[in-house]
């Protein structure tokens, strides 16, 4: 484990000084909860017996997840592994690419971590939170999601020839992903193919599973359910950019 | 012909250059906002239409529209004049060199300005084409037409506004606070999502301060035939040609300052 931590210790030393930078998305949160809480709230108060500002809070913890994660497992990977060939020149060393890979996993997973604990004292200010147990089991399915994430992110990083490459992911999976993943509105809305289709969203299996626990409703089943499609995703993504990133460092 | 100290010849030189680079870029650029209109249209349509039916006495997706308008020109302009801006003048150093011909800075700027707002344009006209024929969500297309260029001036007042952080910003990375702590705020907090009058106090004062209130108090009356008075319009055109011309001046100002550095 050791190559993997001072992996993970040298993306953090070089990951600090932008630190400031990628904890301020955490000050949106409070104003997307404030518009669509107290604007919205009162065209949409209910939705099912939620507020309408609960309703969306764990949306959107999933969707900053996902912002924060996709943009450092894409275009900064990429420009650490192939522009500045960070990678090429740690693969020079004992270090294998699968240490390169899961050292990188895991600063992304503390960064994703920490961040998600910022939105705690939102939620307490906006009284949507429960309580610190709650918001703290939720730490651990989104661990799968970040993880599940990130690997999807390297995938496509593994596969683009230039940063560019990375453009239409915005209008073709992101803006897809963000609408349709329960995040502002129940999925049931919808179309019942699309009702479907949203099972290949990682965003929508972490809404299913941590939109109940943070109202204190832990039903196993449904965790334990959307827990095994977001890990075998992971497991997926991870192998296929693997063998990705292989290829092209052996070319 | 020079009006203000704007040599027109000069203005349709660099009109034209910008011209030929989106000759390169229009098909993409317009498959994505045709992408990117459906699945808002389609998600909205579906999912927030189905929890809120109306607002402000019209259908939700009638009212939503004209707010989505509305909020293309502040992402696509603030865009433009930020890392675009950044990446011609500073990273490819083509104002140097565009400044090294008879072309003068206050006729760049101009010209970006007019290239940006007018790229907004097949996204703006996809929308309406899409929420006007699909969803029959514009109720009056003689008011969507007259929208046209009251939206043009909006692009020109964000875009001003932009370049005026772009001006004060040293690091591309530094970009991020522009999104963070202007261009979000004011897309959540305009009433592009849901009617002011239902806003706490605070939040209706706050709106007041964001231009896209202003564009939006313009726009949605006349996309959906609702009533306007006079004073509003005059002063809601009034802020947006004082925000694009205090931008413009303050930028220019600035930016001479900067390339004399």
């Amino acid at each position: 484990m050791a190559p993997v931590f001072a992996v993970f210790y040298r993306s953090l030393l070089g990951w600090r000084p932008f630190a400031f930078m990628y904890y301020l998305r955490a000050l949106e949160m409070p104003l997307q909860l404030a518009c669509f809480g107290a604007g919205l709230a009162a065209m949409a108060s209910v939705v099912g017996n939620q507020s309408y500002a609960s309703y969306i809070y764990p949306g959107l913890i999933v969707l900053y997840l996902w912002f924060a994660v996709i943009m450092e497992a894409t275009y900064v990977t990429f420009t650490k592994a192939f522009y500045h060939r960070i990678w090429s020149a740690i693969l020079a060393t004992p270090i294998t690419l699968p240490q390169i890979l899961l050292g990188e996993q895991l600063l992304a997973l503390m960064k994703a971590l920490t961040l998600t604990l910022l939105f705690w004292p939102v939620g307490v200010y906006f009284n949507l939170v429960a309580n610190f147990q709650d918001f703290l089991f939720i730490l651990i399915p989104l661990s799968i999601m970040i993880l599940c994430l990130c690997s999807f992110g390297y995938l496509l990083c593994s596969l683009a020839k230039n940063e560019y490459d990375f453009d239409p992911l915005w209008p073709l999976l992101s803006t897809p992903m963000m609408l349709t993943s329960g995040i502002f509105y129940p999925v049931s809305t919808f179309p019942e193919w699309v009702q479907h289709v949203v099972w290949i969203s990682p965003l929508y299996h972490g809404v299913e599973i941590i939109r109940p626990v943070l109202q204190g409703i832990y039903d196993w089943p449904v965790i334990v359910g959307h827990s095994l499609v977001l890990m075998a995703m992971w497991l997926a993504f991870s192998s296929l950019a693997y063998y990705q990133f292989k290829r092209r460092f052996q070319e | 012909m020079i009006v203000m100290g704007i040599d027109s010849r000069n203005l349709q030189s660099m009109l034209v250059r910008f011209g030929l680079e989106y000759r390169q870029l229009w098909k993409v650029q317009i498959f994505r906002d045709l992408i990117d209109r459906l699945l808002y249209l389609f998600a909205f349509g579906f999912g927030m239409g189905a929890i809120v039916k109306t607002m402000d006495g019209l259908p939700y997706i009638d009212f939503l529209v004209p707010g989505i308008a509305a909020s293309t020109g502040v992402f696509v302009m603030t865009m433009a004049m930020t890392y675009g801006v950044w990446e011609r003048s500073s990273s490819y150093k083509l104002y140097p060199a565009w400044l090294a011909t008879p072309i003068r800075l206050p006729e760049i700027i101009l010209a970006e300005l007019i290239y940006a707002s007018l790229r907004t344009l097949p996204s703006i006209l996809i929308l309406f084409a899409l929420a006007g024929i699909w969803l029959q969500a514009i109720p009056s297309w003689s008011g969507a037409l007259l929208a046209l260029p009251v939206l043009m001036l909006a692009n020109l007042a964000f875009g001003a506004i932009a370049l005026c952080f772009t001006v004060h910003i040293y690091r591309p990375l530094h970009f991020a606070y522009v999104n963070t702590l202007w261009t979000t705020p004011m897309f959540l907090f305009s009433g592009v999502f849901f009617d002011l009058s239902h806003a706490p106090a605070a939040l209706w004062w706050l709106s007041q301060a964001m231009p896209l209130t202003h564009v939006i108090g313009l726009v949605r009356p006349l996309m959906t035939g609702q009533e306007m008075s006079l004073v509003k319009v005059v002063f809601d055109l009034g802020v947006l040609m004082a925000l694009f011309a205090g931008g413009y001046a303050y930028a220019i100002w600035r930016f001479k300052q900067r390339l004399m550095d």
